[in-house]
């Protein structure tokens, strides 16, 4: 349904302070967000991608949704190549692709209520008559857990959590085919959570909801996705599916990121702070080579899990 | 109600205390009491985590401490107790002094709390340069120096973008350097750790630590994430509505819940962290009421298994329940069997 090929962004950046100093190609600092990424993603699937702080999560979904020009790279969606898509086309296949971002306060239009907000998708598309809209506003917003009474209200009335959850009512009310998702549910409580994740289900299991799905809440990835990837400063270092990379995880990169889940218990907490006190401070390079195959459906970067 | 403090018997100052705080806000709908007669304490070099339900009034408690709730918002009751001074009564000019300074923030929604269209480093230096009197450079050196500790590479760089250059999780460490600069002795952190992998959260959560047993930095600590909760929280109180509905050492809470709410939301808690992976999760049945439709009673009664016909009719008070002297308070009639009985006098 999504295919990534080879997919790569780089921001150049020029390095104030040092204007007029050498060449100019010395004078900018390359930044490689995205660096050669590939994968598939089927139709009906949940597609986790996972990793550090500033991997380059954000700026991969920004170029499957065409906000970002990639550097180099194709994407092909639903068989077409979607980078070479225009006008009408891309409006067409547009609407079949939504997005959830990270920030879903800037994401807002702060004058409009949210009731318009997440009817807005519907009307530019031409969905439905007023009546359903309406109507399917309504179930939306009750189905992300939102009052009827919230609908006259403006996004800066609303909590963080209330704002996110608008976020999603908003890119799930045209029924898209894919869900690109950027911390969906990072600043909602863990009940909301779990009912955003049985939403999701849902969604999959009756509409065939394809999800990329981008969060630092391993807990929530492990339940809701079907195959995750690694992210590791700008590449994926291991890919497969979701059992197989929590219980046997091979880069040590994936190790590390899932050793530290933090519990929800204190004891257990007290000695894990404890204990990282005495571990010595991490290895900073890490092998980031090509993805090979070490088992079925198992990819890992740079040779790493090849017993011998 | 009566105090918070009367029976906490183990020593150490109080540095903050909130009592009865009630922030409205004033809408079409009439008046929403986002935060409703709340009250706790946080002693000096402890850490208070605040959990409960989005929508609950946890970032508005927060902005409250630091009156930075604006209109149509309003602080109508209460006082809140930083140092036996109340906020409340402190002229504007003395607030701002006090705010950055003893009490840092670091506000939820990390990109959109920084100014688009200012440099990083000169957003960091501002507080370091009225709060500090450090001039331009030491002040920049020094905000180098806070970016590293929160694991950014290329921290001298960072300084020089602006904030659409950094990622989510950037942004939400830039933050929390600029809270942390002024070495404030209270520091209220609004989901601070939203945007972070458990790498980086555990390498914040540890200079937070650090921070806390060598300069005793108290710790307004608000978060969904009961992982980080349980990481730093001494004390945890559980809001619902608008109001605390339980409160007490971490320990109780965690192992011991007593409120329904609290119950249900630990389970559902368990089942997010369980290994087993299951298709739909457990979930606290039910709504949060809109606060300008609260429900009579009890406001968690429609959704709580246990009601009965008095909790629709008696809205409860916070009081102590368990052995005499266990700091453990919740918010629910049913729980009158465990309550501590008053002293007869
Ligand atoms: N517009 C831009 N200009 C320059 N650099 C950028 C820009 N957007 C992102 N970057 C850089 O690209 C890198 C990857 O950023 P990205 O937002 O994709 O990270 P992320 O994986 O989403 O991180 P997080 O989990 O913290 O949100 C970062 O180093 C960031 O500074
Ligand atoms: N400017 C405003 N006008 C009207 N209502 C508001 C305003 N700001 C906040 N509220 C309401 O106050 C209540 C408490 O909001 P608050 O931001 O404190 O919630 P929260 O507990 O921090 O939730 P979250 O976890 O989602 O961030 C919410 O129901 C919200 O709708
Ligand atoms: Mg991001
Ligand atoms: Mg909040």
């Amino acid at each position: 349904m999504l295919e990534i090929k080879k997919l790569y962004k780089h921001f150049v950046l020029s390095r104030t302070g040092q204007r007029g100093l050498g060449p100019i190609a010395e004078n900018r600092q390359m930044i490689r967000a995205v660096d050669g990424v590939s994968f598939t993603i089927d139709q009906g699937e949940s597609f986790g991608l996972v990793g550090e702080s500033g991997c380059g999560k954000t700026t991969l979904a920004r170029c499957v949704l065409r906000l970002l020009e990639p550097t180099a790279g194709q994407i092909f969606f639903m068989g077409k190549d979607f980078l070479a898509l225009s006008g009408v086309e891309l409006r067409r296949q547009r609407k079949r692709i939504q997005a959830v971002f990270q920030d879903p306060y800037g994401s807002l239009n702060p004058r409009m209520s949210i009731g318009k907000i997440v009817e807005e998708p519907l009307v530019i598309h031409h969905l439905g008559t007023h009546r359903e809209r309406k109507e399917q506003v309504g179930e939306l917003l009750h189905m992300v857990g939102l009052d009827d009474k919230q609908l006259n209200r403006y996004p800066e009335e609303l909590s963080g959590g209330q704002r996110q959850r608008v976020a999603l009512a908003r890119a799930l009310v045209t029924r898209p085919d894919l869900l690109v998702a950027d911390e969906p549910v990072s600043s909602l409580d863990i009940s909301i959570q779990a009912q955003i994740v049985n939403l999701l289900q849902t969604l999959k299991r009756e509409f065939q909801l394809t999800l990329l799905f981008i969060s630092h809440g391993l807990p929530i990835v492990r339940h809701l996705c079907d195959r995750v990837a690694v992210m590791c400063q700008g590449r994926i270092v291991e890919l497969t599916k979701t059992r197989e990379i929590f219980e046997n995880p091979l880069h040590p990169y994936t190790r590390e990121l899932l050793e530290g889940v933090p519990e929800p218990d204190p004891r257990i907490q007290r000695r894990e702070a404890d204990q990282r006190k005495q571990r010595p401070p991490r290895a900073g390079s890490q092998s980031l080579g090509e993805l090979e195959e070490v088992a079925k459906d198992h990819w890992v970067a740079g040779g790493i899990g090849v017993k011998a | 109600m009566i105090p918070l403090d009367s029976n906490i018997s183990s020593g150490g100052e109080f540095l903050l205390q909130v009592r009865h705080l009630r922030t409205i806000f004033q809408t079409e709908q009439g008046s929403l009491p986002a935060v409703d007669d709340v009250s706790f304490n946080v002693r000096r070099g402890e850490t208070l985590g605040v959990v409960g339900e989005s929508g609950c009034g946890k970032s508005v408690t927060g902005l409250s401490i630091l009156r930075l709730v604006g209109p149509p918002g309003k602080i109508v009751q209460g006082e809140v107790l930083f140092q036996e001074t109340n906020l409340r009564e402190l002229s504007r000019s003395e607030m701002r002094k006090v705010r950055g300074r003893q009490i840092a923030m670091i506000f939820q929604e990390p990109m959109s709390a920084l100014d688009p269209l200012m440099k990083i480093g000169v957003q960091m230096i501002e507080g370091m340069q009225e709060h500090l009197g450090y001039v331009r450079k030491s002040a920049w050196k020094q905000g180098v120096e806070l970016l590293q500790r929160m694991g950014l590479p290329q921290a001298a760089a960072c300084m020089n973008a602006y904030p659409h250059q950094l990622s989510g999780g950037m942004c939400q460490r830039v933050l929390i350097a600029m809270a942390l600069a002024c070495q404030p002795q209270l520091l209220i952190a609004d989901e601070p750790a939203t945007a972070l992998d458990v790498t980086t959260q555990a390498r914040i959560l540890d200079l937070l630590r650090e921070l806390k047993s060598e300069q005793s930095l108290t710790m307004l600590m608000i978060s969904h994430d009961f992982g980080v909760i349980a990481d730093v929280a001494d004390w945890v109180a559980v809001m619902y509505a608008g109001q605390v509905v339980e409160y007490g050492p971490a320990e109780q809470i965690f192992y011991r819940p007593s409120h329904p709410y609290t119950q249900r939301l630990l389970a559902s808690v368990a089942g997010i962290y369980s290994d087993v992976k299951q298709e739909y999760l457990p979930v606290v049945e039910g709504t949060v009421p809109d606060m300008g439709a609260l429900p009579s009673g009890c406001r968690f009664h429609p959704r709580c298994p246990e009601a009965e016909a008095d909790c629709r009719k008696i809205h409860p008070e916070l009081f102590p329940i368990g052995k005499e002297g266990a700091s453990h308070w919740v918010r629910c009639l049913k729980r009158e069997n465990v309550r501590v009985k008053p002293h007869a006098e």
